[in-house]
């Protein structure tokens, strides 16, 4: 087995798997938002200290690291980015406010996309006033019909850069084809702003950073990008540097929402949105397949701050979607899907003012200054304060004894706050805010299975996260599951599933290519032109993977091509049978496959081949496949968990108060049974188990928690 | 003599069948949640390989309809599409049902395939063609599905499917009533190379039938997998009962808390054919305890030599996109929703039009019906109610489509319409807010604007500019309507390129803003011929128009100039020819003196309006430097605006005397019936 530390930076927690051969160890630190390698490096210690090795050893010896981060995900929900100026095509300035026309339906359901009365563009990421047009024009086959003046890129930046502008974004029409225009605004920026100036600012090019058909999606990435690469550059740099500080010499491997991994500078920022729950979700598929067997899962992860959901339904994740959207953007990236809501462990609960209604969240307390119980200033209730007023999570013994928390806090806001408003107990209102966080997670869960297509009850729930085995029998409840399955590593999770991915780069290519054509009936026989655009990716591929120390012969390649018959204006992607061609028999044989997972995606009665068929996109994958860690299966020993018993103390349940047992989840062996009421705790996460319910320790040492 | 289908009694859900009420009562609350939810998401899913497989500019811009109907004919279940085809899709069915069920000839199989474009048989205008698959568990034949597209060419005197020189139904192509043209899950190729022989661009019109089949084929291939595999036939028809009879419910009881009363409205139109003329349509809409009546007596007659007359389906599903989307959003779209209302005609109107009339641009008459005119009224009536903010102005609609044929860039024949003024209208004013710019097509909000690199790739021209909105195109008020863009096409890399366009409401706007806000303005269009704009491209020039006002106003274009209506009968335009066009924008609410003065500003530094209407119709005061408003100035300005509108007020009764004894000339109103009521 191979050396490899996984990190996930939430927007509470930091989280850490390490794989040391045959052993396995986690650590979870408070995320320390100003400075995020404190808290990064106090995981770690952590964790070296639980392999009794120094962290400079650890470090040292470790093969691979591999790191994902919310700092994306945060700063565009802030709307933290910075003052962006945009360049694109005049006579087309409104590209991005124009968003497709249909851009207010896109990131809603289909039943809020019905409310048309209460539609609403989102506010833009660029105001219009720093959008500028260039007299500048290529046209489909790649020529430039308008040549681009520099004195017209010169007053235009000038203008941007008078109002404020701290990066520019340069995207014209049809620059993945011709990128000349772009890169002559990006050379006439540097010398006239060169880097050794204060006032320097980024330039991104649409055709470097999105380089594909479709002008509003490319134009979005690129902007999504600029807005993120400042903070992300900051952090990721600080990260590095201290790692080598402390003895890591190989290159960071950053963890994308594309489901694979690359180095920091073959990393753009968006590719980094969200990964961490894809990553869950991808760890949660590995598990579910070579563990289970499972067909068909639900992925909960509850953390501090949010809620994240993902559906692996019938043995795969299946669901990037066609047209991707980031909060409300539409992007040209493959990534893979999951939903967040804002439901976690620092959810804070408030009363509205109106309908005197017990509300969570979606504001959220965080690790600054978190929970009440925290202890650091926060005087407002949250999910956790409740869970402590309830006696599930033991206030001693939170994160293994190293944070204790503050009951009193807890009681007093829940009590200032929920409780005398309400004039009820300060229980009654605790157990009032759980139930609500539950009900408002399991109908989320609920909804988006069933807006997939799927009846959630015929899944099986995987419930991770700090906060997830605590609230998820309550959740379950609502989305009417039969079994929902923990993890000894629940609140880690995510970092575990970042364990669980290859190093995968991808790369894209758009470059129309005709293969039949229907006017001669003639096939493709310019072989070169085919394989000029594989090689043109492949060189780029292995200079990444040669830079994050993959000799160029681990590389598994996989080429896929978005293809269509003459005449549609949407392409399918196909998995191509051949890397290269050499002949008709390749063509064809690309041609049939076209055919073949055509009729397979869409239907045989549709494939009409005669009408021409077409290349527009190569997407090459290069792939060093990962040795993933095996989980032992151990024997199962007897049902009685007698051995796990550490005491019992009062907890609040839905049908009263009761003295009620407590468990230690690391003595508990495999085959234990635990019947609820009950209570287990771990180092880093509690899990409740209600009356009706039984938690049983299996093979793998995970909790299974069924009906009685 | 054309046939005509009496399908008075076919747009209503029908009653239950004794099996869909025993099966209703199968369905538990929890499923029905579950599996209504899915029925509307196989719908979506079918509609997303829909677009993927298609190739007229419509689909690929998402402004398709796909439906799941009870085996009555019953629409049961849908996706948020266009709620006009699924309405009048249930026409064909039901025919299909009366007709063709029991006759040995033809027959209704698991497999079968039926084809349908005939307006007088549930169609809308030919160039809405129609496919329609039942679905069978084992030898029942228990539901339908629909797949419905506007296709970009039919075989008409003008390429593009609208031709607005058709005089009757036989200028404007195919005509086809309910035909089986598949079986077995197989279309017939002897048929489907008939249908491309008769149509300008054979490959787009056999690509786009093949996908019709396929997505319908999807929908039934996911409901006898994912509902009756797992819940069972007798499931699966409570269900689709189920959904209808939710929607009938609360759509009565909805209705009934309405107040009820008499309201009345009345619009004109100029678009009668290729030359002007003046037309009425009035609607007087009743509606007492959980029933409304909209009736259109007082229409104007069938234009006898003109192609925008329309049948009386087509305003009723028209009416439903109103229903759906704005009255009842909250109600599963289904044939039960439109149970509370009913409908009268005059036969022989320009609403409920002969066999043999024209109609490909009877769309467009409905479409103003369906969005001015039946809102404006629902707008008096609910906004004394607690759905009042559902009361909204009218978007730009329909926005005159531009229609195209020749050769594209690769030597391919191609004709069709093309969607970008259709996707790109300004949405109406709320009562809280301004409608949205450039918010998609009214008759499918979600359908979406196509990228410009998608067409250009596919088709002969570049946009000289096109994703820029147009300044001033909406209809001002307290809060405006969203506005439109403006579009440039220009031919290139072809010799020449074959184009018209067709819309109404070029001289004066057909519709109203509501309660004292404004109509948007009336489109206007520009052809430069002989243009040297190729030159100055090539010279990158400072000269080059980017918008229509450089184009109007600059002139710096050499060339002729034309500034004509949207109703532009086919020219050919060779490549250095320019041709404008906008889309329109949506209407406001409430008066422009009570817009927030901040909002003016922002609206011009966003470059949506101009510093001549801030000060011309709003009445602001603000620093052209910084935008900084002065407020006082401003309220100063307002409350003498204020006092001059007394000024020019007059007492109701001098008005109408004078008005009364106006009349426009005998050759504008010769369509228009007996002046002043038809």
């Amino acid at each position: 087995m191979s050396k490899s530390i996984d990190i996930d930076i939430g927007g509470t927690f930091t989280d850490c798997f390490v794989v040391w051969d045959d052993r396995t160890v986690t650590g979870k630190s408070l995320t320390t938002r100003h400075n995020l390698s404190l808290g990064f490096k106090r995981v770690l210690k952590e964790c070296a200290g639980k392999l009794g090795v120094s962290l400079h050893e650890v470090l040292d010896q470790t093969d691979t690291l591999r790191y994902s981060t919310t700092i994306a995900t945060n700063s565009l929900v802030e709307r933290k980015g910075p003052k962006l100026g945009l360049l694109t095509t005049m006579g087309h300035e409104d590209t991005i406010y124009i968003g497709q026309g249909s851009q207010w339906a896109h990131g809603l359901t289909n039943e809020e996309q019905r409310n048309v009365v209460g539609m609403r563009k989102p506010a833009p990421l660029i105001p219009v006033e720093m959008t500028v047009g260039l007299r500048e024009r290529v046209d489909c086959f790649g020529n430039a019909v308008i040549p681009l003046k520099r004195e017209d890129v010169l007053e235009k930046v000038q203008y941007l850069v008078d109002n404020g502008c701290r990066g520019f974004i340069v995207s014209l029409l049809w620059s993945f084809l011709n990128p000349a225009h772009e890169q002559m605004v990006k050379q006439i920026i540097r010398e006239e702003y060169p880097d050794v100036y204060l006032g320097n600012a980024p330039i991104m090019l649409s055709s470097e950073v999105a380089p594909k058909l479709g002008e509003y999606a490319r134009t979005m990435t690129t902007i999504l990008n600029g807005y993120l690469h400042g903070e992300m550059k900051e952090e990721l740099t600080a990260l590095a540097e201290d790692l080598r500080d402390e003895g890591f010499q190989k290159p960071v491997l950053i963890v994308h929402n594309t489901g694979g991994t690359a180095k920091t500078s073959r990393t753009a920022a968006v590719a980094t949105h969200n990964a961490g729950p894809v990553a869950g979700l991808l760890g949660a598929a590995h598990l579910a397949r070579s563990l289970y067997d499972y067909e068909n899962v639900i992925v909960s992860d509850m953390g501090g701050t949010s809620f994240d959901i993902g559906v692996m339904a019938k043995g795969g994740v299946r669901f990037y979607q066609f047209d991707p959207i980031i909060d409300r953007w539409r992007v040209n990236i493959s990534m893979i899907e999951t939903k967040a809501i804002g439901a976690g462990g620092g959810s804070i609960a408030w009363i509205h003012p109106t309908y005197r209604t017990i509300q969570i969240g979606p504001q959220s307390a965080g690790s600054l200054p978190g929970p009440a119980a925290f202890d650091m200033g926060g005087t407002e209730p949250t999910v956790t304060d409740a869970d402590i007023v309830l006696g599930y999570i033991n206030p001693d013994y939170y994160l293994g004894g190293r944070n204790r928390l503050n009951k009193e806090r807890s009681f007093a806001a829940i009590r200032e706050h929920i409780a005398e408003p309400l004039s009820i107990e300060v229980e009654d209102a605790a157990l009032r805010i759980k139930r609500i966080v539950d009900g408002n997670m399991g109908n989320e869960i609920f909804k988006e299975t069933a807006l997939k297509g799927f009846d959630p009850r015929e899944f099986v729930l995987f419930s991770y996260g700090g906060a997830g085995p605590t609230h998820c029998c309550g959740y379950a409840g609502y989305v009417g599951v039969q079994k929902t399955v923990t993890f000894p590593f629940a609140s880690v999770f995510c970092a575990f599933g970042a364990s669980t991915m290859d190093v995968l780069h991808q790369y894209e290519l758009s470059k129309h290519m005709i293969l039949f054509d229907p006017k001669t009936g003639s096939m493709l026989d310019d072989y070169d032109l085919f394989n000029g655009a594989v090689e043109e990716l492949q060189r780029v591929a292995i200079r990444d993977m040669q830079g994050e120390g993959f000799d160029a012969s681990r590389i598994i390649w996989s080429l896929e091509l978005e293809m269509r018959y003459g005449t549609q204006l949407n392409s399918a992607r196909v998995s191509s049978p051949r890397v290269k061609v050499g002949g008709p028999d390749d063509i064809k044989s690309i041609m049939d496959m076209h055919t073949s997972e055509y009729s397979t995606v869409y239907s045989a009665m549709a494939a009409y081949p005669e009408g021409g068929v077409e290349v527009d996109t190569f997407i090459l994958k290069a792939i060093v496949p990962i040795e993933k860690y095996r989980f032992p299966k151990l024997a199962l020993e007897g049902a009685d968990p007698s051995a796990a018993r550490k005491g019992s103390r009062q907890v609040w349940w839905e049908e009263g108060a009761r003295d009620t047992p407590i468990f230690e989840r690391n003595a508990l062996r495999a085959g234990n049974i635990v019947v609820g009421p009950a209570v287990i705790e771990a180092e880093d996460t509690t899990y409740v188990v209600p009356a009706g319910k039984v938690f049983r320790i299996d093979e793998f040492l995970n909790g299974n928690i069924e009906d009685a | 003599m054309g046939m005509k289908l009496d399908t008075a009694a076919m747009w209503k859900p029908a009653a239950p069948t004794e099996r869909e009420l025993a099966c209703v009562d199968l369905v538990e609350a929890a499923d029905f949640e579950i599996y209504a939810r899915k029925l509307d998401l196989i719908c979506a899913e079918a509609r997303q390989i829909f677009v993927r497989m298609g190739a007229a500019q419509m689909l690929q811009s998402g402004d398709v309809a796909l439906g799941i109907y009870t085996a009555q004919g019953d629409l049961a279940a849908c996706d948020v599409s266009i709620y006009l085809h699924l309405v009048t899709g249930q026409i064909p069915i039901k025919y299909i049902m009366q007709t063709y069920l029991s006759e040995p000839t033809v027959g209704v199989r698991d497999g079968d395939i039926y084809f349908v474009n005939e307006a007088t048989f549930g169609g809308i205008h030919n160039p809405d063609m129609i496919v329609v698959m039942p679905i069978f568990h084992e030898d029942e034949l228990v539901g339908w599905t629909l797949a419905a597209l506007h296709e970009g060419e039919t075989g008409a005197v003008d390429p593009g499917g609208m031709s607005v020189a058709a005089k009757t139904r036989y200028d404007e192509g195919m005509h086809w009533i309910p035909i089986k043209v598949g079986e077995n899950y197989q279309l017939k190729k002897d048929l489907v190379d008939m249908m491309a022989n008769q149509v300008r661009d054979p490959r787009m019109h056999t690509i786009d039938l093949k996908a019709r089949a396929a997505a319908c084929e999807r929908m039934i291939k996911r409901v006898r997998e994912d509902v009756i595999g797992r819940k069972g036939v007798d499931f699966f028809i409570g269900l689709m009962r189920k959904n209808i009879d939710v929607a009938t419910e609360a759509g009565k009881a909805m209705v009934r808390e309405l107040n009820d009363g008499t309201y009345r409205t009345v619009m004109f139109l100029d678009a009668v054919g290729a030359d002007y003329g003046l037309v009425r349509m009035k609607l007087t809409l009743t509606k007492k305890g959980d029933h409304i009546v909209m009736d259109f007596s007082g229409t104007s007659p069938e234009t006898p030599d003109g192609p925008f007359n329309t049948y009386k389906h087509v305003v009723i599903a028209g009416s439903a996109m109103y229903i759906y989307q704005f009255l009842f959003s909250d109600l599963p779209p289904t044939a039960g929703a439109m149970t509370p209302f009913d409908y009268e005609f005059t036969a022989g109107s320009l609403l409920d039009a002969s066999a043999d009339a024209a109609c490909a641009c009877g769309v467009l008459t409905a479409g103003f019906l369906s969005f001015y005119a039946i809102p404006s009224c629902f707008a008096k009536m609910i906004f004394d109610s607690r759905w009042r903010d559902r009361a909204a102005g009218m978007w730009g609609t329909p926005s005159p489509p531009f229609m195209y044929g020749g050769l594209n860039q690769y030597g391919l024949p191609v004709a069709g319409l093309a969607s970008d003024a259709l996707n790109t209208q300004g949405a109406g004013a709320r009562q809280d807010h301004d409608g949205e710019n450039a918010a998609g097509f009214s008759f499918c909000p979600t359908g979406f604007l196509q990228d410009a690199e998608f067409t250009e790739l596919q088709l002969p021209w570049f946009y000289l500019f096109r994703n820029r909105h147009m300044p001033d195109n909406h209809g001002m008020g307290k809060y405006r309507g969203g506005t439109g863009v403006m579009i440039g096409y220009v031919p290139h890399n072809v010799p020449w390129l074959v184009c018209g366009s067709s819309q109404g409401g070029n001289k004066f706007p057909p519709e109203k803003g509501l309660f004292g806000g404004y109509a948007a303005m009336t489109p206007v269009a520009v052809q430069v011929t002989h243009s040297d704009l190729k030159q100055l491209m090539a010279e990158s020039s400072d000269t080059i128009p980017y918008d229509v006002f450089e184009v109007l106003d600059k002139r710096a274009v050499e060339g002729d100039y034309a500034i004509e209506s949207m109703i532009r009968p086919f020219r050919p335009i060779p490549g250095d020819d320019i041709m404008l066009m906008p889309s329109l924008g949506g209407t406001s609410y409430g008066d422009v003196l009570e817009r927030d003065p901040q909002l003016v500003v922002d609206d011009l530094r966003s470059r949506v309006t101009t510093d001549w209407t801030a000060w011309n119709v709003y009445r602001v005061v603000y620093d052209p430097e910084t935008l900084r408003v002065d407020h006082d100035a401003t309220a100063k300005a307002r409350a003498e605006e204020r006092e001059a509108r007394k000024k020019r007020g007059r007492p109701y009764d001098d008005f109408e005397k004078e008005w009364l004894q106006k009349r426009p000339a005998d050759e504008i109103i010769k369509r228009y019936g007996d002046w002043p009521n038809p």
